[in-house]
């Protein structure tokens, strides 16, 4: 029985330890690039929502998967790690039940991205305060997840 | 769709893409203008020599072609970079960001216009030290600064095996001499850029 789950989710499994690994270089980027700095924290925080949201029992979707698979193609193809790490957020929902969750868990992935870096440069955020805002920003969409899944513990506590 | 499809379906798609994006990390070529080494040192009108690229350089531009030349005339020294990412297309960055990313405070900017296009001229201070560069991208036929742009065409020259354009290359100019040019005839005192 838990054989046959596993090979039922190994397709959207294998999707997403590909999309982490043509995602990996982005450590370089966090190191090296001012208005990157933070982005590992944001990831920690982003992965340990994504671990907190993952549900045994949801079925990965196939579109997901496609569309996961789909960005991952064409940001090879165009050499855009932006398509890349967003393949990378889209596949990491597979295994998350689709539900208003997901939004938060969209925003807290958004600010370990380098392109969010290139947007804070652009919008005049200074580099020294890059790190705080992805922090800040990872930190501000934890908050809605902690709040909805308290209040769902609470629920059925009392249902 | 029915559960037995739907697996079939999924491993597909699993195949394909671990296929296809292997493939393109080994061969992640766009269809380059002509070669960079092509580009003359010197000309009529102009002395030039080829300057080295520091290692931080030659280790951020990785498979990319690029050259950085040094261009007299007269009393005008301007060094010239010029990166084709065609073999690493994060060689080339939006100068604006990487600017401000290695410490540069942008103190003004100006759009000045060029042959086929306009070019960007920005400011730069580092502590008491005082720079102006200018940069635009060129795809063979037209000169612009929007990065956005150079993405766009770019990724459409990859998406189409280059079929469709050019890979856009970035020319950097700064001055180096006592005197800062006029920059907008630029082009007209080193025409070897035209050629870019």
């Amino acid at each position: 029985m838990k054989m046959n789950k596993l090979v039922e989710r190994l397709p959207g499994i294998i999707i997403v330890m590909h999309a982490a690994f043509l995602t990996s270089s982005i450590t370089n980027e966090w190191r090296h690039s001012p208005f990157d700095a933070g982005g590992h924290i944001a990831f920690a925080v982003w992965f340990v929502l994504w671990l907190v949201l993952l549900k045994p029992n949801v079925k990965p979707s196939i579109y997901l998967s496609l569309a996961a698979g789909l960005g991952l193609v064409v940001g090879m193809m165009t050499d855009l790690n932006v398509v890349i790490h967003a393949a990378l957020l889209i596949a990491a929902l597979q295994f998350v039940r689709r539900d208003i969750a997901c939004l938060p868990l969209l925003l807290a992935g958004i600010a370990w991205l380098p392109s969010f870096g290139y947007v804070m440069a652009m919008a005049g955020v200074d580099e020294a305060n890059a790190a705080a805002v992805r922090v800040l920003l990872a930190l501000l969409a934890a908050a809605p997840i902690v709040m909805l899944l308290t209040t769902r513990k609470v629920a059925m506590h009392h249902g | 769709m029915d559960s037995a499809n739907g697996k079939v379906l999924q491993w597909l798609i699993v195949l394909f893409v671990v296929a296809a994006t292997f493939a393109f990390k080994v061969n992640a070529t766009g269809q380059s203008q002509d070669a960079l080494s092509d580009i003359p040192i010197s000309g009529y009108g102009f002395d030039g020599r080829v300057l080295a690229f520091s290692e931080a350089e030659r280790t951020f531009l990785g498979d990319a072609e690029a050259i950085k030349h040094e261009y007299s005339q007269a009393n005008f020294r301007l060094v010239v970079v010029v990166v084709d990412g065609s073999n690493n297309r994060h060689a080339v960055h939006d100068p604006m960001f990487c600017l401000r990313g290695a410490g540069f405070e942008i103190t003004n900017q100006t759009a000045f216009p060029i042959i086929n296009g306009h070019g960007e001229l920005i400011s730069l201070a580092k502590g008491a030290a005082k720079q102006k560069v200018a940069f635009w991208f060129s795809n063979g036929e037209q000169r612009y600064t929007a990065f956005s742009r150079y993405l766009f065409e770019s990724a459409v020259n990859r998406l189409t095996l280059g079929t469709i354009g050019t890979q856009p290359r970035m020319v950097t100019v700064y001055s180096v001499g006592e005197r800062i040019p006029n920059w907008s005839s630029v082009l007209d005192r080193f025409p070897v850029l035209m050629d870019i």
